[in-house]
């Protein structure tokens, strides 16, 4: 005789293979799903470091040495730099743009980039908000902690040194859960003028 | 409705296929979020790759304005290549244009192209001058040295004239003949070479000692204009208060400048000054402070240091001033102040009058000089030195004109060019009308007129005078004196033609 159905023991352990089986494909899901979204920001996150150190190695690429402040020479930093670019020639002397910054807003995370600052015809431009309060494995404790041989330094820092910069640059970004998300770029530049 | 299981049994069609379903939604989840994923990274890597070009592109363009740089210093145009023939340099391109903005001073525009990159830069740069100052003492007429007079050399760099040892490298040329007496009294000295004008000789009568070569110039030496900055003339001044009156840095021009006896005038630099005349009685005095930078000063009609007057310097480097007639004058430039005056002296228009108590620290240049009494000159083998600094260009402006990316660009299809066919950038430069006289490697003089593209530099031993579009081609002097490569062949030239 053929039976229809199944046995109650039956179902139960169909129902809890079949929740095994669900309950791993979330879990799976969502390990995606996480992996993709931290992926995603780090690399954005590593992107926009790029983007921004190019951007800023542009703006002061044309500065003049002279035309630099302030000097800080390692283990000082700054966390914004003044200059002014060349623009050309002009009855055989050379003509210098309007007073031009670029640093770090504190306790904001911006960073900013502006012109006649504090005079008239005053222009400022964030370029980014994700930069982090202190640079990378960095303490506010007088010390050199992550072994840059800089004390101390912001999440922007500009050496100057002779004729070139030195810019370091962390950002940073929350993951979910509240874990912070850092990257830290650093270039030199050479200035032209 | 009924369906079948494998081995024959029934089940509920509500339950057919769940497990696929399943497995379907967890495969188009993960699919879903590796086409975002993916398709984020990529839109990642192209903005980097574009990043990329950028950079490769602006250090083209910098190669660019390295290789016009690098031509202008050897007298080229400064264009290399042009956009329907760009120079290649690696898997990019570029070329240079030059626009003269005044005499002397080029703006070089730079563009460099490689992917999708796109970038110029342009840079201002004047031409080098010939520093006169390495002439010495020179005189573009003829001269006479009078008995009891030294013209020597030292090196400020090494400290002050009196404690050093070595006197010798001196030079006193003239375009025309060169006179130089002693008596056996006043014995003449020169540490150095005389130089006469081409075709001319040194005339040497009595006690005279010559410790350098007397063999004459190849060629006339041409005494560049001096350009006068353009400065807003203040009123005359006359000082004659116990107090110094003070020039202050910058630039500065008065009518005219006398200042009575007794009285001081200081100039500080850095400074160009600009006066209408200068006039200093007897007991008065002329400072030049160029503590804090140089002085500039320049003269425009007439010049007259009485005897009894000072003119000195703060400094014992005579690179620090230069003093400096632009035109001819109604009276000789009367220079019969004491010193000590470490400076240069350039009067290319008229002519110097020495007087018996001047003494020189530096250099003398001017188109005539006459010696009141025993001269002393003392050359300094520095400016010598920082002459051939002088003719090498000087770059007064650098800027980032232009960055940018095009996606999906390559350079040569926009120009239109075919890659194999571009010149590697040295071969790239404009070609110009090269006029060069020469010696070959066996000591052979040879004139060639003629483009630069048709000359073999190759046979080139020493250059002696070279032009390219008629600019004279400036070379570091070696020495403060007209010696080795300048010195006349004594036969006529072989004229080149074209030689390939």
């Amino acid at each position: 005789m053929r039976r229809a159905g199944f046995t109650l023991i039956e179902a139960v352990i169909a129902l809890a293979l079949i929740g095994l089986v669900v309950t791993k494909l979330t879990l799976v899901m969502e390990e995606a799903r996480r992996a993709h979204q931290e992926e995603s920001v780090a690399l954005a996150l590593q992107d926009q470091a790029m983007i921004l150190l190019d951007k800023i190695a542009y703006a002061i690429v044309g500065a003049s040495r002279q035309r630099l402040d302030p000097e800080q020479l390692a283990p000082l930093s700054a966390a914004e730099i003044r200059f002014q670019i060349s623009l050309g020639v002009e009855d055989g002397e050379p003509v210098w743009s309007d007073p031009e910054i670029i640093g770090l807003a504190e306790g904001s995370g911006q960073l900013y980039w502006g012109q006649n600052v504090g005079a008239a015809g005053e222009r400022v431009v964030v370029w980014a908000n994700t930069v982090s309060q202190m640079l990378e494995d960095e303490l506010l404790n007088g010390e050199d902690d992550n072994g840059n041989d800089l004390a101390d330094e912001l999440g922007l820092a500009f050496v100057v040194d002779d004729k070139s910069v030195v810019i370091r640059l962390t950002l940073e970004n929350v993951r979910e859960g509240g874990e912070r998300l850092q990257v830290t770029r650093e270039t030199t530049v050479t200035c032209r003028n | 409705m009924k369906a079948w299981t494998r081995n024959g049994d029934r089940i509920d069609a509500g339950r057919r296929g769940s497990a696929l379903v399943l497995s379907l939604i967890a495969v188009a989840t993960v699919v879903v979020l590796s086409a975002s994923f993916s398709q984020f990274a990529s839109a990642v890597a192209d903005r980097q790759a574009q990043a990329i070009d950028k950079k490769q592109a602006f250090y083209l363009a910098e190669a660019g304005l390295t290789e016009a740089f690098a031509g202008f210093t050897c007298g080229k145009s400064g264009v290399v290549g042009g956009p329907e023939a760009p120079a290649l340099l690696g898997d990019g391109l570029f070329w240079v244009e030059a626009t003269e903005l005044m005499p002397g001073i080029f703006r070089l525009d730079s563009t460099g192209m490689i992917g999708s990159g796109r970038a110029r830069l342009s840079l201002v740069a004047q031409r080098g001058i010939d520093g006169i100052a390495a002439l010495g003492v020179f005189s573009a007429g003829e001269v006479m040295v009078k008995a009891g007079s030294v013209i020597d050399a030292y090196d400020s760099t090494l400290g002050a004239y009196a404690g050093q040892a070595d006197k010798t490298g001196a030079a006193l040329g003239s375009n025309g003949t060169v006179t130089v007496v002693g008596t056996q009294l006043k014995p003449t000295t020169i540490q150095g070479d005389v130089t006469p004008g081409s075709e001319e000789t040194v005339q040497v009568l009595g006690s005279v000692t010559i410790s350098g070569s007397t063999t004459p110039a190849l060629t006339t030496t041409e005494l560049p204009e001096v350009i006068v900055p353009p400065v807003t003339m203040g009123a005359a001044q006359t000082h004659a208060s116990p107090y110094p009156l003070i020039v202050p840095p910058g630039k500065v021009g008065y009518e005219s400048l006398t200042v009575a006896a007794g009285a001081e005038v200081v100039i500080h630099g850095p400074a160009q000054v600009v006066l209408g005349s200068l006039t200093l009685a007897a007991t008065a005095q002329l400072t030049f402070d160029t503590s804090q930078g140089p002085v500039r000063l320049y003269v425009e009609e007439s010049v007259d240091l009485a005897a009894g007057s000072v003119m000195t310097t703060s400094s014992t480097n005579p690179a620090e001033v230069m003093f400096q007639v632009p035109a001819a004058t109604a009276q000789p430039v009367a220079l019969r102040s004491s010193g000590p005056f470490h400076g240069v002296i350039y009067a290319p228009q008229t002519t110097l009058l020495l007087g018996a108590g001047f003494e020189s620290f530096g250099a003398v240049v001017a188109q005539a000089m006459t010696f009141e009494g025993a001269a002393k000159l003392h050359f300094d083998r520095n400016l010598a030195a920082l002459a051939a600094d002088d003719v090498l260009p000087v770059m007064l402006s650098w800027r980032l004109d232009e960055l940018g990316s095009l996606p999906g660009s390559n350079p040569f299809d926009q120009l239109g060019v075919v890659k194999g066919s571009l010149a590697k950038p040295s071969l790239a430069h404009a070609d110009q009308t090269l006029s060069i006289d020469y010696y070959d490697a066996l000591n052979v003089y040879h004139q060639y007129v003629g483009l630069e593209s048709e000359f073999d530099w190759s046979v080139v031993k020493t250059v002696i005078f070279a032009t390219r579009d008629g600019v004279e081609v400036l070379f570091p002097r070696a020495t403060s004196t007209k010696t080795g490569t300048y010195k006349s062949p004594g036969v006529l030239p072989i004229v080149d033609g074209p030689m390939i």
